[in-house]
């Protein structure tokens, strides 16, 4: 069964949100989603996640923070998904 | 707007070689320019006009070091902050070519006053920069959403381009002489351009996006960013109008400037105290440390400059000692100190980036702060910050014996720096096992 997986990295200093990000993503099941919310949004994350053939999306929230929808892209590198 | 562009560039920032030549080129110049000041200071300090090593020391030090680093840490930042890809990556390094080959050249035209190779060197260094100007501007025109560091640096680069061609003009001059009087003032005008033009505007433009990254504050409104803007221009500009063309302004009106320029100062300072006051963590920093003692350095200057031109102080070789105290103070205490500090954060962060972001959540990775020695760090910070204060206050009362002492003090501190700095090129000093969780 699919799950969600929360990262809540509000409040601390970076790399650190990049690196649990990353490392929850490698645990991450098949079907499964992960949901991390950023102070900022994480532009050297997103080299990453393509690399390892993620996709993402991001989104601002009404308090000015981020959230980073991220998923398995089934193989298919660097695709983005609107 | 439904979908933010921040996911559909990935990887905007240029290749570290980039931003890593510029740093290491600028971090060997100031530990030369540091040593320089130590061995050659008197010689440097007895007057400014034409004097061969004082105008070496002050391009080693605006040229080699500031710019070369602003350079390099912009060719990263920009895309990064503006969500836009470097406009050309080829150019960057060409650009850094042309401009650090100029600058050895332009520094022996200095040292020897010799003018056809000062004008061949300064013709280099003017292409290398326009280089950099054009592949930014470019870069900045790309950009989907506009910020006040994209406002800041722009300013910055048009005062950048100004800068640079009077100077060239200045060097034209001392062989044809065609300014017809006063040179001097042409000499200010340059130096206003540079001072505040190009290193402040650029510094704080730079400023307002990485001091409050670095404190952790987040979600707080830049309100005083736009006045302190347009306040900054208005002093800039006005100031060197005043100085071109006296006649059209009188001296009450460039008080006025200077006071504009002053305000400005003042409310950066307020601004980043703003900053500083609401960071998550309760202790400081080395990077915010030294960002307070830049923050210091320039609030004391536009205060004591406004002090002076106001209350018209003289005193027995105040034509030299001030403009030479307000100079050393301006480059090695603002824009040295605020370069150092945010080089303490910025090179560890991106070869950290670079060595092991494609590792993470595979294998072990160090943490970002062993990368670089704090503690070293903080005696640096003690060190240079005493030296210059030292030194600066040295040069303006004309007291040669302890500027030795606290030049010297500021050279090694500068060692410290180099060495903490480039050997985080080498790798983390030692790695602790990751707790993982």
């Amino acid at each position: 069964m699919a799950r969600k997986v929360e990262v809540d990295n509000r409040g601390l200093e970076p790399p650190e949100p990049m690196v649990r990000i990353l490392e929850a993503l490698e645990k991450l099941g098949p079907d499964d989603i992960l949901v991390a919310i950023n102070d900022r949004r994480p532009f050297f994350l997103y080299p990453q996640l393509d690399e390892r053939g993620f996709i993402h999306r991001t989104e601002e929230r009404e308090d000015g923070s981020f959230e980073i929808t991220i998923s398995r892209g089934g193989g298919k590198q660097g695709e983005h998904r609107g | 707007m439904g979908m933010p562009a921040g996911e559909l560039i990935s990887a905007n920032a240029p290749d570290l070689r980039v931003p890593f030549r510029h740093i290491i080129t600028a971090v060997i110049i100031f530990v030369l320019l540091t040593s320089l000041l130590f061995l050659g200071q008197g010689h440097i300090f007895s007057f400014y006009f034409r004097n061969p090593l004082a105008l070496l020391a002050t391009h080693a030090t605006t040229l080699g070091w500031a710019t070369m680093m602003i350079m390099g840490a912009a060719y990263q930042l920009v895309p990064v902050v503006l969500e836009v890809r470097l406009f050309s990556e080829k150019l960057a390094m060409s650009g850094y070519y042309l401009f650090t080959v100029g600058l050895v050249v332009l520094l022996a035209g200095f040292t020897w006053l010799h003018i056809p190779i000062l004008v061949a060197g300064g013709t280099l260094v003017i292409l290398g920069s326009y280089v950099f100007i054009y592949n930014l501007t470019r870069t900045l025109l790309l950009a989907p959403r506009w910020n006040v560091t994209a406002t800041f640096l722009g300013a910055a680069l048009f005062y950048f381009f100004l800068t640079i061609t009077l100077g060239l003009i200045l060097a034209l001059n001392l062989q044809a002489g065609f300014i017809p009087s006063a040179v001097l003032r042409v000499v200010a005008v340059h130096a206003a351009l540079g001072g505040m033009g190009w290193f402040t505007l650029a510094i704080m433009g730079v400023g307002y996006r990485l001091l409050p990254m670095f404190a952790l504050v987040h979600r707080l409104p830049n309100l005083l960013a736009m006045p302190i803007f347009w306040l900054a221009n208005l002093g800039i500009a006005g100031t060197a109008v005043a100085l071109t063309a006296p006649g059209i302004a009188g001296a009450g009106v460039a008080s006025l400037f200077v006071i504009a320029l002053a305000a400005a100062v003042i409310l950066f300072g307020v601004d980043v105290w703003r900053i500083v006051s609401r960071r998550q963590r309760a202790r400081l920093g080395l990077t915010m440390r030294f960002s307070l003692a830049a923050v210091g350095y320039l609030v004391a200057l536009a205060v004591g400059a406004s002090v002076v031109l106001s209350t018209r102080l003289s005193f027995h070789g105040a034509a030299t000692a001030l403009p030479m105290g307000f100079a050393f103070l301006f480059l090695m205490g603002w824009v040295t100190a605020m370069i150092m500090g945010h080089l303490f954060k910025i090179v560890p962060f991106l070869v950290w980036l670079d060595r092991y972001s494609d590792k993470i959540g595979k294998q072990k990775v160090p943490l970002l702060r062993e990368m670089v020695n704090e503690r070293l760090g903080e005696w640096t910070f003690w060190l240079y910050n005493v030296g210059v204060i030292g030194a600066g206050i040295s040069v303006l009362g004309g007291i040669t014996t302890f500027r030795s002492l606290f030049l010297g003090v500021t050279a090694a501190a500068s060692y410290l720096f180099a060495f903490n700095v480039l050997t985080v090129f080498r790798g983390p000093r030692q790695v602790t096992v990751r707790e993982k969780g």
